[in-house]
């Protein structure tokens, strides 16, 4: 696929997939609400969890950078540490069209870069020394591109969007089920019996699609932050490069970055969990799919 | 059915709205882009003196390529219009390639920090410039597209929204390809 039909692709996909997610949540609601009998606390419940969400998405996500840098040890750069890596940067913000974002490094012998921050205007990349000292320039240009796209896509605000539906959906999910083991006592009208039966299994099912959505919209993401990334460079072949070798490298030595758990794997270019199973349960597509793509545009 | 009618222009006039809005948009995206291009320009004319100063020590007896920096310097900052600038702007890279081929025959000037720094944020200033310019392309292209494809290229003839052009280089000689020789 051309460069510009690799970007107009991904962003389908993703609006595909939150409507998915929306579909899921609406399941859910129906499921409890079948559970139920439609209970007289419903609205009260709808307003419980959307007051938590916005809280979380005003509060407590603006400030998460600040804690996923104390995680990973990272450093702030300034511009006379690292000149040639901060006018990268600058440079690649400048064609993106966004305000330059901080540049922070972590003392690691992983290779690997991540990018946050609720919006371009607060957000910060950041890169392992052991990726720093193994680029030449076109494959930097490459990494932080595709980084950069990440912030100019507000990919890391979708990202916690997704997470906020999964959360939502397993509450709700969780307290269906409880229920259900209080329903038992009284018989309250049994005709429907195949419908409870569906929505028992949806509650159930429901966090486990959850996670396979939100997985699926994070490997969309770092299609989509690929493409775009090799569209700001006009050059493909930087990042496909540097991926190629991130994937040498790691797969030899077993280097670890300090603070990577679950909620932050998906910020990094490479998945630094080794524990991947199957393809399903990865945050990022397999790296030769990735270079593969590029390669072709 | 006039209430059909009434909600119907109701809906075109925000249609409308909404479209004007963009159009005025994209058009100051599109001046802002050509403004950073300057704010980028203006930083590698700002960083010659500079550049002059370190080297003068070094290269007593390169006067004329000093000087063909220096000049083209000045042009730049007397330019009357975007052609002289332009022009001007040829002026300057030309010379700044010059004096680069010059030092590599002054080992310890190449050796020195200061020269090492300024090779780099000329460098760098370089590659904003680029960057700023591809930037102010694709900006522009948005707003060419939207003046130009059908609802938005109505409202775009109604109020007098033109085309603005794309950054081309100027010279021949920057469409050759690069003879790198050692």
């Amino acid at each position: 696929m051309t460069l510009y039909e690799e970007i107009g692709n991904n962003n389908r996909v993703t609006i595909v997939m939150f409507l998915l997610y929306a579909l899921l949540y609406g399941a859910v609601v129906f499921s409890l609400l079948t559970v139920l009998g439609v209970s007289p606390s419903f609205p009260l419940f709808t307003v419980a969890t959307l007051a938590t969400l916005l809280l979380f998405y005003f509060i407590i996500f603006p400030n998460a950078s600040q804690a996923i840098l104390s995680m990973t040890g990272a450093r702030e750069l300034r511009k006379k540490d690292d000149p040639y890596l901060f006018n990268i940067v600058e440079a690649l913000a400048i064609g993106a069209g966004i305000p330059m974002p901080r540049v922070y490094v972590i003392e690691s012998d992983a290779l690997n870069a991540f990018a946050t921050g609720p919006d371009p205007q607060h957000s910060l990349v950041a890169i392992t020394t052991g990726l720093r000292s193994k680029l030449n320039r076109l494959e930097l240009e490459g990494v932080m591109a595709h980084e950069i796209s990440h912030i100019k896509n507000y990919d890391i605000r979708s990202m916690l969007v997704a997470a906020m539906f999964a959360l939502a959906i397993a509450l709700i999910a969780d307290i269906g089920i409880r229920s259900m083991f209080y329903r038992r006592r009284d018989e309250r009208g049994g005709g429907s019996a195949i419908i409870m039966l569906l929505a028992v299994i949806g509650l159930v099912l429901a966090p486990i699609i959850s996670a396979l959505i939100r997985l699926a919209i994070s490997r969309n993401r770092e299609y989509a932050a690929d493409a775009s990334g090799a569209m700001l460079t006009r050059y493909p072949e930087g990042l496909a490069n540097a991926l190629a070798k991130i994937q040498k490298e790691n797969e030899k030595s077993n280097s670890q970055i300090n603070g990577v758990n679950d909620a932050t794997r998906h910020l990094f270019i490479f998945d630094p969990a080794k524990k991947s199973l199957l393809g399903l349960f990865s945050t990022h597509p397999p790296i030769e799919s990735r270079i593969e793509r590029l390669r072709k545009m | 059915m006039k209430e059909i009618i009434a909600g119907l222009i109701v809906v075109v006039a925000i249609i409308m709205v909404l479209i004007y809005n963009g159009l005025v948009t994209l058009r100051n995206n599109s001046k802002n882009a050509w403004a950073q291009i300057d704010v980028q320009l203006k930083r590698r004319v700002d960083l010659i003196p500079n550049l002059v100063e370190s080297v003068k020590g070094y290269m007593k007896h390169e006067r004329g390529t000093l000087e063909a920096v220096t000049n083209a310097r000045a042009a730049i900052m007397s330019a009357k219009s975007p052609k002289e600038a332009a022009k001007a702007d040829n002026m300057l890279a030309g010379a700044l390639k010059s004096l680069f081929a010059v030092a590599e025959n002054y080992p310890k000037l190449e050796a020195s920090q200061n020269f090492m720094q300024l090779q780099e944020e000329l460098s760098g200033t370089e590659t904003k410039i680029a960057y700023a310019r591809q930037l102010y392309n694709d900006v522009v292209l948005q707003y060419n597209n939207a003046i130009q494809t059908i609802p938005s290229n109505i409202m775009a003839a109604l109020f007098g929204f033109k085309g603005i052009e794309f950054f081309k280089t100027e010279s021949e000689a920057e469409r050759q390809p690069v003879k790198v020789k050692f």
